[in-house]
Formats: C-alpha cells, structure tokens, sequence
C-alpha cells in the first residue's frame, strides 16, 4: 500500500466523503484534507429538487452515515484551489500553496447557465447547491408561474415539485420529446405525457432564443427560435453541466471535458493523482474504451471507492474500474431507474409491460446486438434481473493494453 | 456513525429501513440480495440482524440508498433504539424478515 505523508481531496461532496471513508475503511491513517468551495461539507444533492423544493425533507436530512470514523481529517470549506504546481502543491485563493502527497480531484460540475441569465439574479435560477435550491424555493413560494428551460432530469423533477407546490410550469426542450438524451425518444415521450398529464405545459421542438424582463407585466419573457414568448414570474434553467476544472490549471492535465483517467481512475500521466465523480472522464472497459463522465450518483459513490483503492494500491497494482452505471428518478409519482449506458445502444425493445400501462422495462442493444442497458418505468423489481444481463458484457481488453495502445483497436 | 476497524473484519451491524423515505427503488436488493428482498406486492423485506459476513453488501446497500433510508447501528448498541423517524399516520410497508 502506498504510504502518502497526506491525501488531499479538492471538491468536499459527495465522492470527497466516499473517497475519504474508503481510505480509513483500507487502514490509511495519516492526514487527509478536503477543499471545498461551499461553506459546508458534503451533503446530499439529490433530494434538493425533489423532496427538498416539495418541503418533504429539511437540510438536517441531508447528512450522510459513514460505516468508519474519518479520523484525522481537515475541511478546509469555503476554501477555493486556484491552481495546482508541478511540485505537488495546490494554490489557494488567497495566494498561499499547500503541499500534497496523494491527490485526489473531486470537484464535481457546475450548472450551464445562458448569456445574459445573470442579469436577473431574482428571476432566473439554476439548481445544483443547497443554496441554489434556498433561493429558488424563496422564488417558488410567492411566483404564481415557472418556466424551466430543458427538461433533463432537473427540469422534469422541478417540475415535478413545482406542481405538487401549485405553481404553474411551462417546460422548454429543444428536443420532441423530454429526457430523450438519457432514455431516448420512445420512453421521453411516456415521460412527456404524463407531464403533461399532470399540467405540465410542456413546449417540445424549439430552443430559447432570448430571456428578457418585460416590464409592461413584471414577468421574464422567454422568447423560442420559432419567435413563441412565454411568460413566467421566475425561470429555472436545467440545460446540463459542465466539468469543474477551473482550479486544475498548470499540472498538465487533459481538462477538454473533465479531467482525462485511465480505466483505474489515475489521472493520465501522473501516477499519485486520481479522480472521481462527475468530473473524472475514464473508459468503462466493461462497454467500450472511450473515455466519459457519468453524472450520476451511484456513480460518485462506487467511483470514490475505487479511486481511494487505486490511489493506495499505486498505478501498477490497481484495478480497472468497470461498473454498470445505475440512475434513478421521480416524476409525478412515476419512477424511472436505468442500468448500465442506455445511451449507447441503437435499438429499444419492451421486453416486458407496456407503455399504455405505464410499467415496463426497456432494453437497449448497440449495433452488434449487445445489451448495453435497460430502463424501467414503475418497475423497480423487474429491473433487478436486468442488472446480471448487461453485467455479462465481455471484457474485451485489459488496462494494460489499452494503455500501452492508446485507444487503438486489436 | 459508527467506528469499525479496517475493511475485511466481518463485523455484525443491525439494520433498520426507514418506512417513511423508502421508495422502493430496491438498489439494496441488487447490492444486497441475501438482505433485502422486494415482494411481488412491493413490500420491502430485510433481514435486521444479517450474518456479519455480509457487512460488506449491507453497507454497500445503505451507501447506495437512493433515499439514504437505510441506517446501520454496530449490533452491540443496536437494540436500544431503532432509529426511525415519523412512523405515525403512514403505512408500515417495509417488514423485517427473521435472520
């Protein structure tokens, strides 16, 4: 085991709390210390725009359990990393540099927003923190209307909330159907429904051109490229995220769209540096060697273990990681959970329910008539024997030869 | 919180499911089939004092909560109080099954 004289994890949510765990958990006692940009530590995000925005839950229910004490442990919250130098230190925001043994990147992603949205601080929102979501439910407990701008998993779940709140919601996809770019059209479509079922005005096939305040009756006036102006006392935008790599600078890393591993989470070329969750981009050996994110929960908890394993086992010793990506969601009482990467197959099929019953199971197959994952809709049980199904992917290559080969094919 | 050794000890933890925020997504019966069951009628059934031998998946079930409704006490403390929350008016839909 590597004997680091310190870890130091930049970012201090959820894959920070996970990472620091599995450490203590593999006997590592020295000390750790975790920067974050937000005033408190790790908490959990996912029921900011559910049960947190429908007041079913309360901050205080945020907090995670640890099955192991953290020990001697630094957060360093509210504490920004501004750059990391070749000699292992991290830079911080008032200019001082710490030194760092093992290091672990954890920052996470930071909502996209839209030219000209900060102009209306009071009327535009996006939800990615605690404070995120204090303000846009201070917004939704007196705006008589919400227009959401994407409708993503975020924009469909505050939605969601914002009906159970009695507040009307006009939702805007520049796709035809909502959550087509993680279930695809057939299952967006059921999910487009029952929004709309629900009140939902769902506006479907047409981006935002503008977002401007109309003073002639104190609403943001959202303007759609066909020239369609909706109206709405607040706008929430749920257009995806990008990477937080701002503070990564100047170590060499490869941050076109996160921060570039190799399959066991080590940081391309440094053999003391891992990462993990929404911002690490690795190749999922067990799919295919491409390198992504995967922007999921579960994804940031089963990453932060691995990458606390890798970090101590060393490059050379250390396991490719290789999960069946999980999700799950929410939406007016509907759920929908996913395994392994729907996103990379071609072809959908039922393979049990029906859309007409609302309860289903769909499989999605890539090109060569491999099953790459499944989605069911109200149907949590059925979906348990699909796990072993898309676990059963061959591994077509080892760390090593992808490594040694670049990405090259055999 | 609870405090435990390095990982590989078999250690025995009592489990409790809070009925109130679980929403059947059943990620414990995929981390943690030997534990958690979900029945055809949608109850969720669990074992509240596995094997120590599984602590390793009982953990990984509670981590992996979407509704981080499972709690885990070390079994020694674990008797005193279940820790669930608001139990009164709702139905009691998640059921302990004998270890």
């Amino acid at each position: 085991m590597k004997d680091f004289a310190n870890v130091t994890i930049i970012g201090a949510g959820l894959a920070a709390l996970r990472c620091a765990e599995r450490l203590r958990e593999r006997g590592y006692h020295k000390p750790i210390v975790v920067f974050g940009d937000e005033t408190c530590g790790p908490y959990n995000r996912t029921p900011l725009s559910k049960q947190l925005l429908a007041g079913e839950l309360q901050p205080e229910d945020l907090r995670f359990q640890t099955a192991t004490a953290l020990g001697d442990i630094t957060w360093r919250l509210g504490t920004r990393v501004t750059g990391l130098t070749r000699d292992r230190s991290v830079t911080l925001a008032d200019g001082t540099t710490e030194k760092v043994g093992g290091l672990v990147i954890a920052t996470g992603v930071t909502p996209r927003t839209m030219p000209g949205a900060e102009r209306f601080p009071d009327r535009v929102f996006v939800l990615r923190t605690l404070d995120d979501c204090r303000r846009l439910d201070n917004a939704l407990a007196t705006a008589h209307s919400i227009a959401i701008i994407g409708g993503g998993f975020i924009g469909c779940e505050v939605a969601t909330s914002a009906v159970k709140r009695c507040v009307p919601v006009t939702m805007i996809d520049v796709s035809t159907t909502l959550l087509s770019h993680a279930i695809g059209h057939e299952l967006g479509q059921i999910m487009t429904d029952i929004h709309r079922e629900h009140g939902v005005d769902v506006r479907t096939g047409h981006g935002v051109a503008s977002l401007e305040h109309d003073p002639s009756n104190n609403q943001m006036a959202v303007t759609l490229t066909d020239q369609t102006v909706i109206h709405a006392d607040i706008v929430l935008i749920g257009v995806g995220t990008a990477p937080r790599v701002e503070g990564l600078q100047g170590f060499g890393l490869d941050l076109s769209d996160g921060v570039l591993c190799g399959p066991t989470c080590h940081v391309t070329g440094l053999p003391d540096v891992v990462a993990a969750g929404d911002v690490a981009r690795w190749p999922n050996l067990a799919f295919d060697d491409v390198p992504r994110r995967v922007e999921h929960w579960i994804n940031a908890v089963e990453q932060a273990r691995h990458a606390a394993d890798a970090l101590l086992d060393g490059i050379e010793a250390a396991q490719s990681f290789t999960p069946i990506p999980r999700f799950w969601s929410e939406q007016h009482g509907t759920k929908i959970q996913s395994i392994g990467m729907p996103r990379l197959g071609t072809t959908i099929t039922i393979t049990e329910g029906s859309v007409a019953k609302r309860q289903l199971v769909a499989t999605y197959t890539n090109n060569v008539g491999r099953l790459v994952g499944a989605v069911a809709i109200n149907a949590p049980r059925a979906l348990i024997a699909y796990a072993d199904k898309v676990t059963a992917l061959p591994k077509r290559r080892t760390a090593d030869r992808v490594l040694a080969g670049g990405g090259a094919r055999p | 919180m609870t405090a435990m050794p390095d990982t590989g000890q078999a250690l025995r933890v009592n489990v409790s499911v809070d009925n109130n925020h679980c929403h059947f997504y059943a990620i414990c019966v995929q981390e943690a089939p030997e534990v958690f069951d979900l029945s055809v009628d949608g109850r969720l059934r669990y074992k509240a004092n596995p094997s120590p031998h599984l602590y390793e998946k009982v953990w990984n079930a509670a981590r992996l909560c979407p509704m981080q409704a499972i709690h885990l006490e070390p079994a020694e403390t674990a008797n005193v109080a279940a820790p669930t929350r608001r139990t009164q008016g709702r139905q009691f839909r998640a059921t302990r099954l004998p270890s």
